[in-house]
């Protein structure tokens, strides 16, 4: 009885649970503005990459939640930019068809003060993000350059690591029989 | 709860291929340790991924705080200061993961073999957690080539 209620304690909790979240790439003034970028995963790949941004008044450093965020994002020096980048099975997405006003929303992930978008870069090489911020009837816009590194090839190219399991179990069972044949 | 489901079906049909009369929660406890090595293992990946990619943010969080206490000379926070983090980190991880698989087997292997002493029994009690095994291997590997998220570092 008691390990049921843990365990459905556990259940129950799991999904308020925060752990990690992004890297700071990008934080400094824009007009009125105090704007910090972040960005998942920290060491950048070519594939999906989730772009949030926190927009905080200069004076008060109070985030501001009722702006209109968009991203931009420019090739500056980029690789292979028509071969379609490998992703991990869970981030196959589609590649959106401009890269230029992505909108960035509220609500995008578990910090609500954040804007947020999952942004696909298509290949590796040196972009330009920009953020553009509308407030009421004012308009900024910083940029930050990302390096992005060329993507993780697939676990196939792995496969050198993967084949250590099975030459453990070949060389247990050898032993074994090597050992029975030294008994008979 | 799917582990766990997959965990008991192991233990069901283990005991039934050993064809053993013993009671399932201990027979399931007593091999449930054996993967104990395996959660090790993607303990350490993950951890080693988060120790390295950060290994250097204190240096900024530091001087953030000098900084909040107005004290200047330790200079304004570097936050893309360089890190330990090398492409090779993936190899780290997918080898404690090889390691702990290799060592869940033998483990349950001993297990299996405290069960029954024949050699053909104790490989069917064997079989259904080496599966088990396997899966949880699976399954970590496909996790570890996810986007990790770590908030609070930035990539050098």
């Amino acid at each position: 009885m008691r390990a049921t209620l843990i365990f459905g304690l556990m259940l129950f909790l799991a999904p308020m649970s925060w752990a990690d979240g992004g890297a700071i790439q990008f934080q400094g003034d824009a007009g009125s503005f105090h704007v910090t970028v972040f960005t998942l995963p920290p060491i950048l790949s070519a594939g999906p990459v989730d772009v949030t941004v926190l927009v905080q008044d200069r004076p008060k450093l109070n985030p501001l939640l009722d702006a209109c965020v968009t991203l931009d994002l420019d090739a500056q020096a980029v690789n292979n930019l028509e071969k379609e980048v490998w992703s991990p099975p869970a981030c196959a997405l589609n590649t959106p068809a401009s890269l230029a006003g992505i909108a960035a929303r509220l609500n995008h992930g578990e910090n609500r003060l954040l804007y947020g978008a999952l942004v696909q870069i298509p290949s590796s090489g040196i972009w330009k993000l920009r953020i553009n911020i509308q407030r009421d009837s004012v308009t900024e816009s910083v940029s930050t350059q990302l390096k992005v590194n060329p993507p993780a090839p697939p676990p196939l190219a792995y496969w050198r690591l993967f084949i250590l399991p099975p030459l453990g179990v070949l060389g247990f069972i050898l032993n074994r029989i090597a050992r029975r044949r030294e008994h008979v | 709860m799917i582990p766990g489901i997959l965990v008991y079906l192991a233990g069901v049909l283990s005991r039934r291929l050993g064809n053993l009369q013993v009671p399932i929660k201990p027979f399931i406890s007593e091999f449930a340790m054996t993967m104990a090595p395996l959660g090790f293992a993607m303990w350490l990946a993950h951890f080693i991924f988060h120790l390295f990619t950060g290994s250097h943010m204190p240096i900024p969080v530091l001087q953030r705080i000098a900084l909040d206490l107005h004290l200047t000379f330790f200079g304004k926070p570097d936050w893309g200061i360089a890190s330990w983090a090398v492409p090779q980190l993936l190899d780290f991880e997918i080898l404690f993961l090889d390691l702990g698989l290799l060592v869940s087997l033998y483990a349950g292997w001993r297990v299996a073999q405290r069960y029954n002493d024949s050699k053909k029994r104790r490989l069917l009690i064997f079989a259904p957690w080496s599966l088990i095994y396997v899966l949880f291997f699976l399954v970590a590997i496909w996790i570890i080539f996810q986007p990790m998220e770590m908030r609070g570092t930035m990539p050098s």
